[in-house]
């Protein structure tokens, strides 16, 4: 542990990846930030307009609200679901599966969307298989198609993060739970629980940002203007760029920034990085 | 820790708002692009005529039009000395011989007396002529006919004589020459040597055609090498085509891979194979492979001395060696008058290796070559002191000559043609407006944009685009233009927006009266009794929606942006009625799936035009007809017109980039385009494919044309078995009242059509109920303007 006594030379190690980030993203955002009070061209002062336009779009209303959607949807049962599994394949020690785990991930998206048209075509496998018409791809269906889509490509990727968070966790306490005559659930919820505890935040930081990049998908799947179940934030972006709504975008980033950072705040590191106070 | 170094951390975020604060353009790229702004001037913006010269770099070839004191109609040889003499024989009249010299590498030409067609039998016309052994000239000549196209036609024997001057007399010595036995079924009459060459050696070269009919497939012709001394043959080959080229001891011939590539690809050259080919022997003895060469083999010429190959296409005139180590670019055909596409290149020469020559054709008359010669100038800046850049999303040949004929007349300024979606690796119209969004983001962006397909009303509510009114005030004041057409563009008093030129969607058929309305156009429809004699109408499936959603969407969206379900349902009930009439279950021939990169979007495209005929003085593409009247007379239809839908029209828009350096030069291109002089391309056969926003170039278009022209047009229609009459002044008055009254651009929203294809085709071909095609394209659509 250092003491008080820190020197400038700490500071000075971080300030080539201070400027990395800070050329490429910091001083790109405040840009942004500017933006999202002038005109598009970025020399007239409009005030707050951008935003009060923003807030009266209801394609923005629909965006942020679907968007929200998609993350209430997919976090929970992702997380969930890749704990689920991560504990199977730890503790019954399937180490093949482990290995195949990321393989969704490795699969390009162009190829992943190309498959899923085949299988939820309103002509495709589903429909074929079951003897319905339902276009899942163009109706209210896609939402669940999206969440699907989505959970298949990216659990593999969190049963890995479990897993690595498992074997963290001391064999004895399994150990000397198993003489005290303790089940696979109440090992769980006493042992395993909380030796994840530490990990969680960013595990759910990381399932956040994941979900809010799933644009891609939604756009190969159904183009530039999908049905209203999966028209999310980005198509906004896609599309206001495409009519030069600089302006618009703007103020857009802003507000989806103060909400990831609202909704993240409470996840900070506390105690000044002090590894000691986080088991309080 | 973080307690020391929360003010170091706090004064760099400060020190980063406040140089983000301090945004500038993005630098331009290249030397000679104008800077806007000088830097030294403390922000002031110079003037074009203050803006700085190029960096200084010289060395050019120059273009002069050669003021040829005789009319060229076809180039029969052209040879030249190293001491810079040149002479050409040509014929000016068909069946004609002349022959002319020059001194001076081309730029003044004196004629040679005594070559003429008088040294050839009465009732004889030249087929093919050059220069032989010893100064001499080989004719190649028969009886003949003009036909009806102009062309010399020999009916007869050929004969073939050898014209040398002895002592200020010209001697004409009549040559025996055996040629190969035509093919089975290829009359003798008229069989003969053409495309004549010669060696020192008295060996003469021609080609003779050998099955008729079958043009382009191997064995159509042959190439013969004939001693003239004891007209026996040397040796011969088959070709599949008659063009050949004779340097030195060699023989060129070029092969093209027959690809389906673009017009505009086939202007700046194709791939291609050239053999060479022993001219003694007749023996193959090397190939080369080319990837951009001129079109035909008249556009290249060789040096074998130098084993030099020089090539002209409609991009610039280029060298490379036999060995294709270095291709380089001598001459930019974007800053001279070879781009045009008034003209097409029929024959290059080069001279000297610092003299080109070639000879262009008009694309409306074959009567006159058009001369250009090309000499490297040391002295001659590089490039143009200004740059003008000009962009639009797909290729049109309109705005090319636009482009050409300022270039011509401002030879200070270069411009240069951008089209966003040429780029290989852009693949959707979304991708290219993305590309081109960023690029005027960043400061980068081009001076002036052809908007048509951009969301121009997008960028002229933001800013983008600048306002034109001051500098459109003299032409709208003044009436110089259809006002209504401009105002249509207008938004809240600012011209963003310029119209250049405009159509009207109309209806030919057996006309019902007063048709206002889609109901009304379908009423003409079911009243068809022979839906067979309709084949003008050739919009069927995706054209007709795409037609019908266009010219009729003003009754679709309602003032508040929404739409009208109602009016869309009537849109796509009628054009499935229409389609049906017409037999609209096949797929048309066009595949019209693909987003075509290089057609032109608004002039080839089918919605608002019916196969190329349209109204007023334009033509059809066989550039025969002048207004659709005669169309109707030279095809016995009952014909009349109707606009399809009463105030609508379609224009081709232009803005300039109110961002750009060069906005001042772009605001001078959109007035040239609009000017008089230049709006006379729409009625010159150039381009008829709009009619004239000028007020005065459309008064101009509705004038009888000269004696000439009138004799011209007459002896082309007497030959179709017509008789030709201008229309009455009445028919033009009646049809400026009609654009009097437009008012409502046709809608042209990408966004919009494709919806209203991808869902409403269906319907239309049966194969979807209404209300779900309904449904589908409004669910679309409500998304597309709660944007």
């Amino acid at each position: 542990m250092k003491g008080s006594g820190h020197s400038y030379k700490d500071f000075a190690f971080i300030i080539p990846s201070l400027a990395g980030v800070s050329i490429f993203v910091f001083i790109p955002f405040c840009d942004v930030i500017r933006r999202s009070f002038t005109s598009v061209t970025g020399n007239v002062f409009t005030g707050i307009d951008n935003y009060k336009t923003l807030f009266a779009k209801e394609a923005f209303r629909l965006g942020v609200f679907n968007t929200a959607r998609f993350i209430a949807a997919c976090v929970p049962i992702l997380l969930i679901l890749s704990l689920f599994i991560a504990n199977i394949i730890y503790f019954n020690k399937i180490t093949k599966i482990e290995n195949i785990c990321l393989l969704p991930m490795a699969v390009p998206i162009a190829t992943m969307v190309f498959v899923w048209r085949m299988i939820f075509h309103k002509n495709g496998l589903i429909n074929s298989w079951f003897g319905s018409s339902t276009d899942w791809i163009h109706s209210s269906h896609a939402f669940g198609v999206m969440v699907v889509s989505y959970l298949w490509k990216n659990t593999g990727y969190y049963v890995v993060l479990w897993i690595a968070g498992l074997s963290g966790i001391p064999k004895s306490q399994y150990e000397a739970a198993d003489m005290d005559g303790a089940g696979g659930f109440q090992k769980f919820r006493y042992i395993t629980l909380p030796g994840l505890k530490s990990m969680m935040p960013t595990t759910f930081i990381l399932a956040l940002t994941g979900t809010l990049k799933s644009y891609r998908e939604a756009y190969l799947l159904a183009g530039e203007y999908p049905d209203k179940s999966i028209y999310m934030i980005q198509h906004m972006f896609h599309n206001w760029f495409r009519d030069m709504s600089v302006d618009k975008m703007a103020a857009g980033a802003v507000i989806i920034v103060c909400i990831f950072a609202v909704i993240v705040y409470p996840f900070r590191k506390k105690g000044g990085g002090d590894v000691a106070s986080l088991a309080g | 820790m973080m307690r020391k170094f929360r003010g170091i951390i706090c004064l760099f975020l400060v020190f980063i708002m406040v140089f983000s604060g301090c945004s500038s353009k993005g630098t331009q790229n290249g030397a000679t692009k104008d800077k806007g702004v000088d830097e030294n001037s403390n922000g002031a913006e110079e003037s074009l005529e203050d803006q700085g010269t190029n960096t200084g770099l010289k060395g050019r070839y120059a273009e002069k039009i050669i003021d040829f004191p005789e009319k060229v109609r076809k180039v029969f040889d052209l040879r030249w000395e190293a001491d810079g003499r040149v002479k050409i024989l040509f014929e000016n009249e068909p069946g004609s011989i002349h022959m002319y010299e020059s001194e001076d590498a081309g730029v003044s030409w004196v004629k040679k007396e005594g070559i003429s067609k008088g040294l050839i039998p009465e009732q004889y016309a030249v087929k093919s002529a050059c220069f032989g052994p010893q100064e001499s000239i080989i004719v190649s000549a028969g009886e003949g006919i003009v036909n009806e196209f102009s062309e010399p036609q020999i009916v007869g024997e050929f004969q073939y004589f050898e014209w040398t001057e002895t002592e200020g007399d010209i001697q004409v010595n009549e040559l025996q020459l055996n040629l190969p036995e035509p093919g089975s079924g290829f009359p003798e009459a008229g069989y003969g040597l053409n495309n004549l060459t010669a060696l020192e050696n008295g060996y003469i070269y021609g080609t003779v055609g050998t099955v008729l009919g079958e043009e382009f497939n191997y064995g159509a012709y042959k190439l013969v090498c004939i001693d003239k001394n004891n007209g026996n043959i040397v040796w011969s080959m088959d070709l599949s085509s008659d063009e050949y080229t004779l340097d030195g001891d060699r023989i060129f011939l070029m092969e093209h891979e027959r690809s389906s590539t673009s017009a505009m690809e086939s202007e700046n050259g194709q791939a291609a194979t050239i053999r060479t080919i022993n001219a003694e022997t007749g023996e193959e003895s090397g190939s080369y492979e080319m990837e951009q060469v001129g079109d035909n083999i008249d556009c290249v010429d060789f040096d074998t001395e130098n084993e030099k190959i020089y090539y002209c296409t409609k991009s610039g005139i280029y060298g490379t060696d036999f060995n294709r180590t270095l291709t380089e670019q001598l001459v930019d055909g974007n800053i001279n008058s070879i781009s045009s596409i008034e003209y097409s290149l029929r024959n290059f020469y080069s001279i000297n290796q610092s003299v080109f020559i070639l000879f262009m054709r008009s694309n409306t008359s074959y009567e006159n070559l058009k001369i250009l010669r090309y000499e490297y100038d040391p002295d001659l800046v590089m490039l143009p002191d200004h740059e003008l850049n000009v962009y639009s999303l797909k290729e049109n040949r309109t705005v090319k000559k636009m482009i050409s004929d300022f270039q011509i007349k401002n030879p200070d300024v270069y411009v240069k043609y951008e089209i966003g979606m040429e780029d290989g690796s852009v693949k959707t119209i979304s991708d290219a407006i993305s590309i081109l969004n960023t690029e005027i983001m960043a400061g980068n962006g081009p001076d002036v944009l052809i908007l048509n397909e951009l969301p121009w009303k997008s960028y002229a509510e933001k800013g983008i685009l600048e306002d034109m009114s001051d500098e459109l005030g003299s032409y709208l004041e003044g009436e110089q233009v259809f006002q209504n057409i401009f105002s249509a563009y207008q938004q809240e008093g600012s011209q963003y927006v310029v119209p250049v030129g405009f159509r009207i969607p109309v209806l030919i058929g057996h006309m019902v009266e007063g048709i206002e309305s889609s109901d009304q156009v379908v009423s003409s429809f079911e009243s068809i009794s022979d839906v067979q004699s309709l084949f003008l109408f050739g919009r069927k499936n995706t054209n007709l929606l795409r037609y019908m959603a266009s010219v009729n969407w003003h009754t679709v969206q309602k003032e508040d942006g929404t739409i009208s379900e109602d009016g869309l349902k009537k849109i796509l009930e009628n054009t499935k009625k229409i389609n049906d009439i017409v037999g609209g279950t096949e797929e048309e021939y066009q595949e019209d799936n693909d987003i075509p990169k290089t057609y032109d979007a608004f002039s080839n495209d089918s919605w608002l035009n019916t196969q190329g005929v349209g109204l007023g003085d334009l033509s059809l593409d066989m550039n025969y007809l002048s207004t659709l009247l005669d169309y109707a007379e030279l095809f016995n239809y009952d014909l009349a017109y109707q606009p399809t839908s009463k105030q609508v029209f379609s224009s081709l828009v232009a803005g300039v980039n109110g961002e750009a350096d060069a906005k001042d030069l772009g605001k001078e291109f959109i007035r040239f385009i609009i000017g008089e002089e230049e709006q006379g391309i729409f009625f010159n056969k150039i381009d008829s494919r709009y009619l004239p926003v000028n007020r005065d170039a459309y008064h101009n278009m509705t004038k009888i044309p000269d004696a000439e022209e009138m004799k011209e047009l007459e002896e082309k229609f007497h030959v179709l078995g017509v008789e030709y009459n201008w229309p009455e002044e009445s028919w033009f008055s009646e049809f400026e009242e009609l654009i009097g009254e437009l008012k409502t651009p046709a809608m042209e929203d990408g966004i919009v059509i494709d919806a209203v294809i991808e869902y409403g085709l269906p319907y239309v071909r049966g194969e979807k109920e209404l209300d779900e095609a309904v449904h589908d394209i409004m669910q679309k659509l409500e998304l597309y303007y709660a944007e």
